[in-house]
């Protein structure tokens, strides 16, 4: 999968997660502090990427993830090694 | 004690030192009475005085002799050694050796008291009916059954009358204030037990009450008080204006700070500020610091209760009738709300206002928030928590108990067969509700909560990672001393359940003692039977239980390993056990990892806000090293990752031995 489609899909993700627009989800946002996301948004993330991408993710490497270009990055290095 | 009357030289210096009494004659002594020591006393009734040669400490240093001055007498003993002064009146009192009582206006017992044993306190519900009769014996189980178990009426009629055995012995006419006790500066003390090394200092007003206390652990009532009706044990504190009506008061418990309570119960280190209870069921550990909290008719443990906590017991329609259970752990943020009934599952949190009846028992270690009006709960999220971890640890250490006779039996495990059993059924639930759930859903419904349908999987792995985790944890303590010398057969052989083995069911949490349900439920049917004879016995069995605990654990370790692996534990084999440790110390490692990184939330730049309030970012992050550290200094931090080398050492171990075993 080209990686402007993960990060393309990667942005609807959050912004459905977070009721938020895709347009304010930037490529370099911090989950935490630019779009106020909590703990718990922060475990469905995961879980949203796991349903949209069919992957699986390793729960504490994922929840390491602080910004969107790193789920990009994240799901990417997944998707190689898991496909 | 060898007494004597009064000589008439004796009775003429009592007289001339200003003292009366009605008849002389009354007065009995002790050899070592020294009348130049009993000053402007008036007696009346029998009165015996002990020897008065030695001198009682004031406070701040110096010292005084030991007797009797300014005070009204009636009908009391005063053993060697007592110091008396400015007693209002003290009628039908044995004051024992080296009590001393000072500016106290009445220290009186007027007929027959219990001194509020056997007095029964409205607990849970609010309405009655699970009605607790306290007494200075009680015990944070046995307190438990009593309330809980009004299903088994023949038990309970049975434990009832083994109480009421109890408390009928303590009726007299008469009290006492036990040696090395200290009453001081108190307004009036009706129909009051006092233990020994007990301190009463500025109390209000104190009436029908026992106040229990030993000199390795001694209990204090202090400035402000007004008591009605209670029970105190040993290590406890009570003072700065607390108002306690028809309430007990367990051991190293705390309360103060204008804190009222009325028809509560507080067990083990327990600590009450502030607010307000109502029908409070606190077992140990429970904690209410912060005003505008009200913990109204529910049953809590190991409970943190938040600023502004609140919950509704009725809505205007047959009273106040209902009631909550905050299992084992839960903590209430600031102004949550409950409406009750409801129950809510072992080590939750709860943020927000709950206007629905929820029952959670079974998704234990989840967050419970508001959003949009409705309750929203996230599973297992409290196992990702470094907070719930901190707390399971904080609170062994934070045992105050002193006295050599600890009452309540609580076992502090985080992960334990009541828990992870709970976890358990909770993948139970999330499956099927995941399988009943299209993708369509944004939330799925469950028992008066909604839960995220994408959580659903997540609530499933993170439990299982605890499940995984706690069974490796166990089955690597058993190995770990056979490596690496000892054969399969050995290895059978340290695995092995105990006797009662296969009898396992489901674990219950007696507040604060975790067993299996048919150990409790044995002791119900010898209560029940009459085969326990007296509350000793009944305590006496509880605390085998306690101490079985890790015998009876393994046992239920042993039940649900063989229903993972599907055979029985003699036909385990070392590749099956070490697959039970490998996943074991890598869910440790990866629970870690994870709350390493919730710890390090707690310093990243976003807890800057607020530092270095007059300077630059770089200041406020020097202001916030100098006053939290850093998480690499952090205790807690380097503990985890301590835990993790440990665990992935032993892994290894094991795992390379195991593997050179090979199957039987």
């Amino acid at each position: 999968m080209e990686r402007g489609e993960i990060q393309s899909r990667v942005r609807k993700v959050i912004a459905g997660v977070l009721k938020i627009a895709e347009e304010e989800v930037a490529a370099d946002a911090n989950f935490v502090f630019d779009l106020g996301a909590d703990s718990m948004q922060s475990l469905e993330f995961v879980a949203a990427f796991e349903e949209e991408f069919e992957i699986e993710m390793d729960e504490a490497a994922a929840l390491e993830i602080q910004t969107v270009d790193g789920a990009v990055e994240f799901i990417a290095g997944a998707l190689a090694t898991q496909r | 004690m060898k007494s004597r009357s009064l000589s008439d030289s004796e009775i003429a210096t009592l007289t001339t030192q200003g003292c009366t009494a009605e008849d002389w004659r009354q007065i009995q002594v002790r050899d070592g009475f020294d009348p130049r020591r009993v000053r402007k006393t008036s007696f009346s009734g029998p009165v015996f005085l002990g020897r008065l040669d030695g001198s009682a400490s004031l406070p701040g240093g110096g010292s005084v002799p030991c007797g009797l001055y300014n005070s009204r007498v009636h009908d009391c003993t005063f053993a060697d050694n007592v110091f008396v002064d400015s007693v209002g009146f003290a009628a039908n009192y044995d004051f024992e050796e080296g009590v001393i009582v000072r500016n106290v206006g009445a220290l009186v017992v007027e007929g027959m008291s219990s001194f509020a044993n056997g007095v029964g306190i409205q607990i849970v519900n609010e309405a009655g009916g699970r009605e607790l009769p306290i007494y200075d014996g009680l015990s944070a189980q046995i307190a438990y059954l009593l309330v809980m178990y009004h299903h088994k009426s023949r038990f309970l009629r049975s434990l009832e009358a083994l109480i009421q055995t109890c408390t009928d012995s303590k009726q007299s006419h008469r009290g006492r204030v036990q040696r090395g006790s200290r009453i001081e500066d108190c307004g009036r003390l009706r129909n009051v037990m006092i233990g020994a090394a007990v301190t009463v200092e500025g109390a209000l007003e104190l009436e029908e009450g026992t106040i229990a206390g030993c000199p390795e652990d001694p209990s204090y009532v202090g400035v402000g008080v007004v008591a009605r009706q209670f029970v105190i044990l040993s290590g406890a504190r009570v003072d700065t204006g607390a108002t306690l009506e028809r309430c007990f008061v367990g051991q190293g418990v705390r309360i103060g700070k204008q804190f009222s309570a009325e028809n509560c119960a507080f067990f083990a280190n327990c600590e009450g500020f502030h607010s307000e209870a109502v029908s409070l069921f606190a077992g140990p550990y429970s904690v209410t610091h912060h005003k505008s909290t009200l913990l109204i008719a529910c049953y809590v443990s190991f409970f943190n209760a938040g600023s502004g906590t609140n919950q509704s017991n009725h809505m205007y329609k047959l009273g106040p009738l209902h009631q909550g259970v905050l299992e084992r752990g839960v903590k209430t943020g600031s102004f949550s709300y409950l409406f009750w009934p409801s129950r809510v599952g072992a080590f939750t949190s709860v943020v927000g206002k709950h206007y629905g009846n929820i029952d959670t028992a079974d998704l234990p270690f989840s967050n419970l928030t508001e959003s949009n009006g409705r309750s929203l709960l996230t599973p297992a999220m409290n196992l990702l928590n470094i907070g719930t971890r901190r707390d399971a640890e904080k609170w062994v250490d934070r045992d105050r108990r002193r006295d050599p006779d600890k009452l309540d039996l609580i076992h502090f495990d985080l992960l334990n067969p009541y828990t992870v059993g709970k976890m358990i059924m909770g993948v139970q639930v999330l499956r099927g509700l995941a399988e009943g759930s299209t993708k369509q859903q944004e939330t799925v419904v469950y028992r008066g909560v909604h839960i995220r349908r994408l959580l659903l999987k997540m609530g499933i792995r993170y439990y299982e990672m605890g499940i995984g985790l706690y069974l490796g944890e166990r089955l690597a303590e058993r190995l770990e001393p056979l490596c690496p010398g000892a054969t399969v057969a050995d290895i059978r052989k340290a695995i092995a359940p105990s006797k009662s083995f296969p009898r396992q069911s489901k674990w219950r949490d007696i507040c604060g003692l975790l067993a299996p349900a048919e150990k409790i439920d044995e002791i119900v049917e010898s209560v029940a039977e009459g085969r326990i004879k007296d509350l000793g016995e009944l305590q006496l069995r509880l605390r085998r239980i306690y101490d079985s605990y890790r015998e009876y654990e393994w046992d239920w370790c042993i039940g649900v390993m063989q229903e993972r692996l599907g055979m029985t534990w003699e036909k385990f084999e070392p590749p099956q056990l070490a697959e039970l440790i490998r996943v074991g110390g890598e869910n440790a490692v990866k629970l870690n990892s994870i709350l390493e990184n919730d710890a390090a939330k707690e310093f990243d730049e976003h807890s800057h806000i607020g530092y270095g309030i007059d300077g630059s970012r770089e200041e406020g992050k020097l202001d916030f090293e100098a006053v939290r550290g850093s998480l690499e200094g952090n205790a807690f931090v380097r503990k985890l990752r301590e835990d993790s080398r440990r665990v992935q050492s032993r892994s290894s171990r094991l795992l390379a031995w195991l593997g050179g075993l090979g199957s039987s």
